[in-house]
């Protein structure tokens, strides 16, 4: 390997680390694509493909398909920032904190093989994190009674099964075993005659269990189809925390109360198609519906109720969207693989319901990465990912808090896989 | 999403360093020049919002002099059975509605506007305690001391010309007063009413080129918040406190033609916690089990049980059950709650028509001069109003009417607390933005920034 062609990809990584380059995480409601940093470089297009065991966390059939062991490991320096105006007459206006983050994702494709003959059956376990935002606004923020930092973190682990019915078509299936946790921090209205504000912090952790089901199927060896269907996903939050922290006087209205809630994650359709026009080129294009629709309210039920504290439940009246992903691979050699990526996902979040906690709108993805084998069978994977909002004027209607958002995030995520 | 070009600053001078190194073999294909730039085009494309509708266009005055009553100078907790310096202090003041609307004329910076800002208090009420029941529905038992002034009252020191000419307790009724009236807090009169004879004079004086008047708001509540009981506190007929109205504002223009004027109207009163806190029946809770019983008032035509109609007025709740030999007060007809303790139904219509006779006033005044002067109207009543039938919703922040919790009315219940004079400022801000003459675009106030009750 010239030095020549090392350079770009480590310049790469230094240019981003000194520009500030932290990484990826979802502005706001819509999943992050964490199928790693080679799924990452193509804007997270994958249903179709079985280039890598990368693909596994999108469609678990391709995997038998591929004759090869891998192993990838890949991890995302991630960071999102949003701009706020007030809606009129007020003129303020603010940005966000930027707090890093670094979802891990690790899968692995196991061929069972028998004889001689290619395997027909794989095994495959894919852990990683498809929602994981950080939204943290600065203190003494306009919006602090609604949000001041809003966290939600996600880990899938999918043990999947993939069985070869023909030389063309594979199906694969299994169980997702979701976790992930919670925490919304946010002033309260009540202030002490000293001048402290009050806040209070909600921290819980839950756990669920859903299914994934796919099939692939590649007609001819330049053409390959995909489909996947994922369930939706609630993660029951059984033992949460609710912390407040009020003047003296009010602390048996806002004793610390346990509560149960749900972080509910949307079924997931997705359609993929893979191409390659010439052994060098690689297109793969996945339109995916989201039926956000079915995750009716959100509610927070609290252990006993106070004067203060009572329960919550809250119509979040989101619709189901259906966005693309648009990817492209350009091998130059053996060696070198270059990547880039286009991606176009619609809000699930109405204009009356739009939150500091969730400054979601329209986002456009773009990416960039490349993989270099530097010995034998290992791999260096890296992707630049940059997704942004543009301007979304809405209100939380039941807070009355209005106003426009833009966000961008960005991300450099970088892997290393062994085998394939 | 605006692309544009990043700012030179110290990280892209850094990363040019980094392209001056000598790279001759990978200078050849010239991929660090072009990932270079893709990453510095990628990394410049931070969030943007147009910003055009949302530029500061500052109010352009000299001197901005606002008039009017206690609910000009800042006056709040000032207790139920009010002195005339009761809720007065330099903190009070600080949050009067015409020094937070000055602070919006130039936020952040210094402010102009000057108080006559009084030397010790007046005596107010402080919230001492709270204690909020753990059974839902029941209300909290919350204990309010007054905390006693400086004997002799406040003092105004001598400041030579201020910009804020509330007078505590001055009434439109007393606008020839030279001498200071029962209600109407010495120290302040003296300070500022006196040296130009009495109010009229005192108005006539003023120079300057922006002004709000706020009157009448003493005429009603000091009348209404005493049950209507005492015919020396009658407010001033409609049609004096239009004529009134009309000739103060004349002796504004006259004086200072050109200059912009704000008038504000009034807001329904009645609607106060002080008028709507207490419920038409007596109520004691006994371990989260609530119990109800029929309320006997002293009216103007006799003793009767308290009608849904009838307003008891919130001092009541000190006396109210009290003993009174074998027998509790207000739960029997022989000893019912005095007449200066309720706002009977005859006696609520009266202030309603009171109400909306003076807005009609303000209103015909402003109207008949609009396209002649640069008057504008702010609407209180309406604005006040969006309570009527439950919280307003700001920002997170729900204000509403109810005693201690609505963020809005001081422990009185009957002035405002800082948040519930900024969420009104708000609406005096909406007025000058839309008051073209002024040309100004004003930021509303951030009403987390201010405080509601305060809890110990």
């Amino acid at each position: 390997m010239p030095p020549c062609v090392r350079y770009p990809f480590f310049s790469l990584i230094l240019v981003s680390l000194a520009l500030g380059v932290k990484g990826q995480t979802p502005v706001g409601s819509t999943p992050l694509r964490q199928g790693g940093a080679v799924s990452a470089g193509m804007a997270g297009a994958q249903a179709g493909l079985q280039t890598h065991s990368g693909n596994l966390t999108q469609n678990p059939a391709s995997m038998a398909l591929l004759k090869q062991s891998e192993v990838s490991l890949s991890t995302g320096f991630l960071t999102a920032i949003t701009t706020f105006l007030a809606e009129t007459p007020s003129l303020y206006r603010d940005t966000t904190e930027t707090p890093f983050s670094s979802p891990l994702m690790l899968s692995g494709i196991l061929p069972i093989r028998s004889k001689n003959r290619p395997p027909r059956i794989a095994l495959g376990l894919a852990a990683h994190s498809p929602y994981w935002a950080t939204i943290r606004w600065p203190e003494g923020w306009k919006g602090r009674l609604i949000s001041e930092e809003y966290a939600i973190r996600t880990l899938y682990l999918e043990p999947s099964v993939s069985v070869r019915i023909t030389d063309k078509i594979a199906i694969g299936a299994g169980p997702v075993l979701g976790a992930g946790s919670w925490y919304d921090k946010r002033s309260l209205q009540v202030s002490g005659s000293q001048g402290q504000e009050s806040f209070s912090e909600h921290t819980g952790t839950g756990g669920g269990l859903g299914y994934q089901i796919g099939v692939f199927f590649q007609p001819e060896p330049d053409f390959s189809l995909g489909c996947v269907w994922k369930s939706q996903m609630n993660l029951a939050i059984e033992t949460g925390e609710a912390r407040f922290t009020v003047p003296p006087s009010l602390e048996t209205g806002y004793p610390t109360l346990g509560f149960t809630s749900e972080i509910q994650l949307p079924a997931q359709l997705s359609v993929g198609l893979g191409y390659n026009p010439d052994p060098r080129f690689l297109l793969a294009l996945d339109l995916e519906w989201f039926g956000w629709k079915s995750i009716s309210d959100a509610f927070v039920t609290y252990e006993r109720q106070t004067l203060f504290v009572r329960n919550t439940t809250y119509d979040l009246n989101l619709r189901n969207v259906v966005g693309f992903r648009f990817g492209w691979e350009f091998r130059p050699n053996e060696r070198l693989a270059l990547r880039t990526g286009l991606g176009y996902l619609p809000t699930p979040t109405p204009a009356d319901q739009l939150s500091p906690a969730f400054p979601d709108g329209n986002r456009i993805q773009v990416s960039l990465g490349g993989s270099w084998r530097f010995y034998r069978k290992i791999y260096f994977d890296q992707a630049l990912w940059f997704e942004f909002t543009g301007e979304r004027t809405g209100i939380l209607s039941n807070s009355g808090f209005g106003g426009t958002y833009a966000s961008t995030l960005t991300g450099l995520i970088l892997g290393f896989r062994f085998g394939g | 999403m605006t692309f544009f070009l990043p700012p030179v600053n110290e990280t892209a001078l850094t990363f040019d360093n980094t392209l001056n190194e000598p790279t001759p073999t990978c200078m050849k294909h010239r991929y660090p020049y072009y990932l270079l730039i893709l990453a510095l085009v990628l990394n410049s494309c931070l969030p943007q919002i147009d910003f055009q509708d949302s530029i500061f266009l500052p109010l352009k005055t000299q001197r901005f002099v606002a008039i009017g009553d206690g609910y000009t100078a800042g006056v709040a907790n000032k207790g139920w059975n009010s002195e005339p310096g009761a809720g007065i202090s330099p903190e009070f003041q600080r949050m009067s509605y015409p020094n937070l609307l000055a602070s919006a004329f130039n936020p952040g910076g210094e402010s102009a506007f000057r108080q006559p800002l009084v030397t010790g208090n007046g005596g107010y009420q402080q919230l001492k305690s709270y204690y909020p029941h753990d059974c839902a529905g029941v209300q909290p038992l919350p204990a309010i001391e007054w905390v006693p002034g400086q004997a002799g009252g406040v003092t105004v020191p001598s400041l030579g010309t201020v910009d804020n000419l509330g007078v505590p307790g001055l009434r439109l009724s007393d606008w020839l007063a030279t001498s200071p009236p029962d209600a109407a807090n010495p120290a302040f009169f003296d300070a500022l009413v006196k040296p130009q004879t009495h109010l009229l004079g005192m108005v006539s004086a003023q120079e300057a080129d922006f002004f709000s008047l706020w009157l009448g708001m003493e005429d009603l509540t000091q009348y209404a918040a005493s049950g209507a009981a005492f015919p020396y506190r009658q407010p001033v007929d409609p049609n004096e406190f239009a004529q009134r109205i009309d000739t103060l504002i004349s002796l504004i223009l006259a004086r200072n033609p050109g200059s912009r004027v704000l008038v504000a109207n009034l807001p329904d009163i009645t609607l106060f916690p002080y008028f709507q806190h207490m419920p038409h029946l007596y109520q004691e809770s006994q371990e989260c089990v609530r119990i109800q019983k029929n309320l006997f008032i002293e009216t103007d035509q006799g003793v009767r049980i308290a009608s849904p109609e009838d307003l008891i007025l919130l001092p009541a709740q000190k006396v109210l059950g009290q003993p009174v030999g074998s027998e509790m007060l207000g739960l029997t007809a022989a000893h019912p709650l005095a007449d200066s303790l309720v706002l009977d139904e005859m006696e609520v219509i009266e202030i309603k028509q009171l109400l909306v006779a003076y807005n009609q006033a303000v209103e015909t005044v402003v109207n008949a001069r609009r396209g002649r002067a640069f008057i504008e109207l702010v609407d209180l009543n309406r604005y006040f109003g969006k309570m009527a039938n439950g919280p307003v919703v700001v920002d997170g922040i729900q204000l509403s009417r109810d005693y201690l919790t609505g963020d809005v009315f001081s422990l009185d219940g009957l002035t405002l607390a800082p948040r519930g004079t900024a969420w009104m400022v708000n609406e005096f801000i909406r007025a000058i933005n839309g008051f073209s003459a002024l040309g100004a675009r004003l930021s509303t106030l951030n009403l987390s920034d201010y405080q509601g009750i305060t809890f110990p």
